[in-house]
């Protein structure tokens, strides 16, 4: 049997052939036993679909006659009853809430773990001493002055003859230095703030 | 030759009509609607089926569709027969329920038929047509027959199936086919004549003896 007649057939059995069409093709059939056989072949496996489908429906009529109780119930519930509108903060907070349930011992021993890794890494970490304030004058000529603050311990700061501009970085013997700027309000020169941290302990 | 939508053993009473019983139903009527259930929920039930190919999601695709149905029972018009809008919503409810379960049928065309052909016994692809000996829908009393069968339509991919089902169960054209799911009408006949040959070799093989002509 060719492709065309198989479509042929198929469209034949499916009622998608016009009047004309359907004669013209029922001649065809007549005279081909294997056309008929495809068709009583089709005819099977259409007999069986529906019979299995249909047996299927009754074998679960129990079950759709009680399905209306349900669907009864669906009809009467008012849409807030169906799907409750509950705060946006509500559900996040009963969210959290159950999170925290959940997981309660976890988030316990990590409070725990936590500060004790903290405290173990306070004790090791070097606070900084100190700190030292300059405030240029807006001259590159004039050297910066201290206004302020000073090195715990009694440490000296070397600073050369520049301009708070020209400052990036600090190189302090002993120490480190970091520098930074705080911008100018009403008309006041801006403030350059280095910060002078000792790495072993006593004087810089 | 649609005479499968009109399948006498799953078609319902005729007495009140559709129209009636839509129009009591409309006016808050839970009784009328009860009847409307009643008069189609096997015809829904077995198209359900036929898409989501597990009964218990059936039972929730018809619960579904019939709460949707009747929350929208406003905008009915009478415009198609009660049970094509109802198949519409049924049809719906169960790709929904498929897309929900990420099972949605956008199985690729080639690849489902490649996957048909791979499934399909030894002689899927012998041209000479052959029968079941005796009335296979009669043997479907038999428990083995019926599990075998579903197990043979369970491989089909939803898509395959849902035109196996629209077509043989609810005698639905081509054309409207093609506007269900969405696609040309050469795919929908190519999807039916594949699922037609993959079930009747499926047949010849759980039926165990065949007829050669």
């Amino acid at each position: 049997m060719t492709g065309d007649e198989q479509e042929l057939l198929m469209r034949y059995l499916d009622g998608e052939m016009t009047r004309e069409e359907a004669r013209a093709f029922e001649k065809r059939l007549a005279g081909s036993k294997e056309l008929e056989t495809a068709a009583a072949a089709l005819t099977q496996v259409r007999e069986v679909v529906v019979a299995r489908y249909e047996r299927a429906a009754e074998e679960a009529a129990p079950e759709l006659d009680r399905l209306w109780a349900k669907i009864e119930a669906g009809m009467d519930a008012p849409a807030a009853a169906v799907a409750p509108a509950v705060p946006f903060f509500t559900r996040v907070g009963d969210a959290i809430k159950a999170w925290f349930e959940q997981y309660r011992g976890y988030v316990a021993v990590g409070a725990v773990s936590g500060l004790a890794g903290v405290l173990i890494a306070l004790s090791l970490v070097r606070v900084p001493s100190g700190h030292v304030v300059y405030q240029p004058s807006g001259d590159p000529e004039v050297p910066l002055e201290v206004v302020g603050g000073g090195v715990s311990g009694g440490g000296s700061v070397l600073v050369a003859n520049v301009s708070a501009a020209e400052i990036e970085s600090l190189e302090v013997e002993g120490g480190s230095g970091t520098t930074f700027r705080i911008p100018a309000e009403d008309g006041e020169a801006p403030t350059t703030v280095i910060w002078v941290t000792r790495d072993v302990e006593g004087p810089i | 030759m649609n005479s499968a939508r009109q399948n006498p053993s799953i078609q319902a009473d005729a007495s009140p009509s559709d129209k009636e019983l839509v129009s009591r139903a409309q006016k808050g009527d839970k009784p009328a609607w009860r009847a409307i259930y009643d008069r189609y929920n096997r015809r829904c039930f077995a198209l359900a089926l036929g898409v989501v190919h597990n009964k218990d999601e059936a039972l929730d695709v018809v619960q579904e569709a019939f709460l949707r149905a009747y929350k929208h029972l406003a905008g009915f018009e009478g415009a198609s027969s009660l049970y094509t809008w109802l198949y519409r919503i049924v049809m719906n409810a169960a790709i929904d329920h498929l897309r929900r379960q990420n099972r949605a049928p956008q199985v690729d065309y080639d690849d489902a038929v490649a996957h048909l052909e791979n499934e399909a016994p030894a002689d899927a692809q012998s041209l000479v047509p052959q029968l079941v000996r005796g009335n296979p829908a009669k043997e479907l009393v038999r428990r083995e027959i019926r599990e075998k069968l579903d197990e043979a339509l369970g491989k089909l991919s939803p898509n395959h199936r849902a035109v196996l089902v629209m077509r043989e169960i609810e005698g639905l054209s081509y054309e409207e086919m093609a506007k269900e799911m969405k696609c040309s009408k050469g795919t929908i006949m190519s999807r039916l004549f594949h699922a037609r040959r993959y079930m009747q070799n499926h047949l010849l093989e759980i039926y165990g003896s065949k007829v050669e002509e």
